[in-house]
This record gives structure tokens, C-alpha cells and sequence, in this order.
């Protein structure tokens, strides 16, 4: 480790791993590098194969600096050594190095953000027909079940329960209302994504099945639920409290929940006493995909009240639609339109404070900012190029903003803080940050401005 | 001068046939390898030395995809040409 030899030492360690005569490869050694050095010198490259290539590289002659002096030197076209290791050599080096492999971040980021969202939406569809499947086509393992009873029991806190069912009382009365749409709804579901799977014939009868038991039960399907609320219960008393725009994800639970819910439902009231720990499970995922959907309604709803500036119920009522459908098809999605659109509010914010930048919601509203004379103001520290690259998109267009507010400003490049800049309208000099003609059109007239104040 | 030519005349400058020498600068390459990998150096006077150094991660972005890569750390023969060399080396430039 950090020896550093010479070329006899080396020679030695040659013949100490070949067992050849220590002078001849000294002697080797030494001619090698002799020869190395004078053809290098005469050809200017020289290649040996298992070692490299020693090249000599021009440097052009270039102007420096003399760092303790300040003054200006130049230094002279000259030569300079290049060594280029061979493939094998490198190799041979590099040793285990060579097992890491260069990896785009993106992807090394990417996934771990989306895994949770994606277990939120497989775990709404796969988890739940599984036992949905299991129970109806076994209609009453009990043995199973009641083994089980007794560590759920202990598990689950019964006391609890009765308590929060006071509590829940009103709730009842909305789930009562939510089972009776699950009640119509689950059959259309399961049945179209049933025949997939092999089992249909006895998966319909037991859906079929475990209807009527729902609705004598519903009372008790009320109280099942009860500890499922009573978890957490704030996320239902809002959604049963606040009017408009909890309203919606209630329209949507029963659309996403339904194929989570109804077999659950169906599998644990008629066998509902024995396991009620799986429903709290399922239920934990049922609350975490509600509050998902009760924040991004929450979001979008701001956001389009913000966009459409006072227009609520038109807002409200425009937002649900859109929700809904995705919804039931992934959250995923969700996610990508809700993020479009909380996207451009940003830049809208910006237009109503005074400083329409056509370029940067060019999708959004782009006619519009363009026709009216605008104002700016010289923020601190500013210059015409910071105002121009904000309202135009380029910064070369700061030649305009000057010209159209020559009084205002004595110099160019000093403009005093707080100065009121008239923006003039991009179409007035056919200003266009991707035009490349335009940008240097307005160069040009930098050239020439500068020309004129020049002395 | 390629590696033929380099062959060539080094065996005619030891005396010995060019299997000969195409050997040695085989064992040669694997000996310095060897070494280098466990971060030894060898300096030849009057040339330079060649070294070992380790090239830390780095992340590159290319400006066409606009991806940014992740490049893992290596290991890479470094060749430092010595003073005389390098002097030498000037004066034919001066020529």
C-alpha cells in the first residue's frame, strides 16, 4: 500500500512473480523506457499494447495571468504528455469498481414517491376480492374463524366500541344510507370483475347470498362500522359536517370504497362477530383513501375558486365530474391532473399582481395580457434585464422597455429603485422569445445604443 | 510508433526475439497493474511515474435528454510525466 517504487524494485517484483533472472528484466526495464522516451520524442505517439499510449497533445498558446503580479502573460504553444491507459490495464485496476454502473437519478427517485400511491390503488382492488372470494364460496369456515376469536378479541378494545356508537349515532344514519348504495352497487361490480377469476358461479351466489343478511344486519353492519369510524372519527364527521365541498368525496367513497367495501361487508356481518380486526385493517385503508380523496378534492376545489375567482358553485360543480371518473379509475391519475392544475394558479397569482408574463402561461391565457400598456416597477437590486427576462422571456429585451421610458431613465445600466417602467405590449417591436430574428433585431439596437452613449 | 515498431526495435536493442519481448511487456502490464491496484506507484527516473487515483461519483447531466446521471466511482492510471521528460518535451516544441 503507497510504495512507491523504483524501476529496480519493480524488476524485482517481476522476477519474483515470473521466477526469471532479476537483471535481465532490470535491463528490460531500463531500454524499454529509453525506447519509450526517444520515440515518444520523435513520433509524437507511441502505442504499446497491455501498457497504453504515450502521446505528446499541442497545447495552442494562450494569455494568462501572473497571479502575483497581476500582469498579463502569455503563454507559449507547447507540448504536453498524454497517457491512455490500455483497456486491460484499466481493467485490471479499476477491479472492483468496475461492479458499479452509472444510474439515472430520475429513476432512482421516481419510485420511491410512487410506491405509496400505488399501494394505496393495488391495495384497494387486490386485496380486497380475495377475501371476498374465499368467505362466500366457504360461506362459514368457523372453525377458522372462531380459533381466531379469541386473540381479536383481546385485541380488539370492546369497551371502546359501545362509547363511540353514542357518538356515532348520527354517522350510523349516513352509513346506513352508504350500505344501502353499497348494497345496490356491489353486485354490479364484483360480478363484472368476478369473471376473470375462475370461481364465478358460487363468487354470485354468495354474493347473491349475503345480501339479505346485510339488511337485517344493517343495524349491526352499522355498529361494525362503528369501530371503524371510531378510529377515526374526525375524517367522518367532517365529511358528514361540512356542506359543499365534503360532498364530494362522499359522492366518491361509495364509488371507490363499493368493491372494497360491499364484500367486506357481506364476509364480515354474517360472520362479522368473529373477526372484526381485518375490518379495521381494511377500514385503516378505506379512512387513508377517503382523506387522499377529501385533500385533493380539498385542493382542486381552492384552487378552481381561486381560478374562477368568486364563481364557487360553478367551481364546485365543474370539479366534480372530473374527480369522480378518475377516481374510479386510479388515483394515480388523480394525482398527475391535480398537479396540472394546481400548476398554473401560480402564474395566475403573478398576472393579478400586475406583471402578466405572457410567456410563462402561454397555454392558459396567452392573447390576453399582450393588448393593454403595463406597468412595472424596479425591484431592489434590479436591472432592465431582470424586468425585460420577467416580461418577456428574454432578457435581450430590455432594449425596448428602455426605449419606450428613455425620460425616466438617465443610464441604461443604473435604474433608479421604484421606478414605474411602462411595459409596451410585445406585438409593438414583434418581441418573441423564441424567435431568433427578433432577439437579434433587439441586439442590434443594443449594439447601436451603446454606440451613441459611447464617448 | 506503433506497437510493431516498438516491438521491433526493443528486441533488437536487447538482443532477444520479439515473442520474447511481447512476453515481458506482458508481464510488465500485469506486474504494473498489480501494483497500481493496490494503490503502489512506480516511478521510472528521468520519465515519470504512473499512479493509482480513485475518481469520486459524480452526477452529469446530459443536455440533450436533460436526464442526470449518476456516474460511480472508478479507479484510473494516472501517468505523471517527470521534469526532465517534460523539459525535453518543451524543447522540441522549440525546434
Amino acid at each position: 500500500m503507497n510504495n512507491r517504487y523504483t524501476l529496480t524494485d519493480f524488476s524485482e517484483l517481476m522476477a519474483a512473480s515470473t521466477g526469471e533472472d532479476k537483471r535481465m528484466l532490470e535491463q528490460f526495464c531500463k531500454t524499454f523506457f529509453a525506447l519509450l522516451e526517444e520515440a515518444l520524442l520523435r513520433d509524437q505517439i507511441v502505442k504499446i499494447h497491455g501498457v497504453g499510449i504515450f502521446k505528446l497533445q499541442k497545447v495552442e498558446r494562450r494569455r494568462s495571468v501572473n497571479v502575483q503580479t497581476g500582469e498579463a502573460v502569455e503563454i507559449p504553444q507547447h507540448f504536453k504528455i498524454a497517457f491512455q491507459p490500455d483497456k486491460d490495464l484499466s481493467e485490471q485496476v479499476n477491479g472492483l469498481f468496475a461492479a458499479f454502473e452509472s444510474v439515472e437519478i430520475d429513476q432512482l427517485i421516481l419510485p420511491t414517491e410512487e410506491q405509496p400511491d400505488r399501494d394505496v390503488a393495488e391495495s384497494g382492488d387486490q386485496p380486497d376480492p380475495s377475501p371476498a372470494f374465499t368467505s362466500p364460496t366457504i360461506p362459514l369456515p368457523t372453525e377458522t374463524l372462531t380459533e381466531e376469536v379469541p386473540e381479536e378479541r383481546e385485541l380488539q378494545p370492546d369497551s371502546v366500541i359501545p362509547v363511540e356508537v353514542e357518538n356515532v349515532s348520527v354517522e350510523v344514519e349516513n352509513i346506513s344510507v352508504e350500505a344501502e348504495k353499497i348494497l345496490i352497487e356491489p353486485e354490479k361490480i364484483p360480478e363484472v370483475s368476478d369473471p376473470v377469476i375462475p370461481e364465478t358461479d358460487a363468487e354470485i351466489a354468495g354474493t347473491s347470498e349475503p345480501d339479505e343478511p346485510y339488511r337485517e344486519e344493517s343495524e349491526e353492519c352499522c355498529r361494525s362500522e362503528a369501530p371503524v369510524e371510531a378510529t377515526e372519527p374526525t375524517a367522518d364527521l367532517v365529511a358528514a359536517v361540512s356542506p359543499s365541498p365534503d360532498e364530494l368525496p362522499q359522492m366518491q367513497e361509495p364509488t371507490r370504497p363499493d368493491p372494497v367495501d360491499l364484500p367486506l361487508h357481506t364476509v364480515e356481518v354474517s360472520e362479522r362477530r368473529p373477526d372484526p380486526l381485518p375490518i379495521k385493517k381494511r377500514s385503516d385503508w378505506m379512512i387513508y383513501a377517503l382523506f387522499f380523496v377529501v385533500l385533493i378534492l380539498g385542493g382542486g376545489g381552492i384552487y378552481m375558486a381561486l381560478y374562477l375567482g368568486g364563481g364557487r358553485r360553478a367551481s364546485t360543480v365543474k370539479i366534480e365530474p372530473i374527480p369522480t371518473i378518475f377516481d374510479t379509475v386510479s388515483t394515480h391519475e388523480e394525482l398527475m391532473l391535480d398537479t396540472s392544475k394546481i400548476a398554473p394558479p401560480i402564474e395566475i397569482k403573478e398576472d393579478s399582481i400586475g406583471e402578466p408574463p405572457p410567456h410563462r402561461a402561454p397555454k392558459t391565457e396567452a392573447p390576453k395580457p399582450q393588448e393593454t400598456v403595463r406597468y412595472d416597477e424596479v425591484g431592489k437590486g434590479e436591472r432592465l434585464t431582470l424586468i425585460s427576462l420577467r416580461n418577456y422571456g428574454d432578457k435581450v429585451f430590455w432594449i425596448y422597455i428602455y426605449e419606450e421610458n428613455k425620460e425616466k431613465i438617465k443610464t441604461p445600466n443604473n435604474v433608479a429603485y421604484g421606478t414605474k417602467l411602462v411595459i409596451p405590449p410585445a406585438s409593438k417591436y414583434g418581441i418573441d422569445p423564441r424567435d431568433r430574428e427578433s432577439k437579434a433585431r433587439a441586439q442590434r439596437k443594443i449594439d447601436a445604443l451603446f454606440e451613441s452613449l459611447a464617448p | 510508433m506503433n506497437n510493431k515498431e516498438f516491438v521491433v526495435e526493443l528486441a533488437q536493442r536487447m538482443g532477444v526475439s520479439q515473442k520474447e519481448i511481447v512476453r515481458l511487456i506482458g508481464t510488465f502490464s500485469v506486474t504494473l497493474g498489480d501494483r497500481l491496484s493496490e494503490s503502489d506507484s512506480l516511478s521510472v527516473y528521468g520519465f515519470g511515474s504512473f499512479e493509482m487515483v480513485t475518481r469520486k461519483e459524480r452526477i452529469v447531466g446530459v443536455p440533450v435528454t436533460g436526464k442526470r446521471i449518476l456516474v460511480p466511482p472508478k479507479r484510473v492510471v494516472l501517468f505523471k510525466p517527470g521534469v526532465t521528460l517534460k523539459d525535453k518535451v518543451k524543447n522540441i516544441d522549440a525546434e
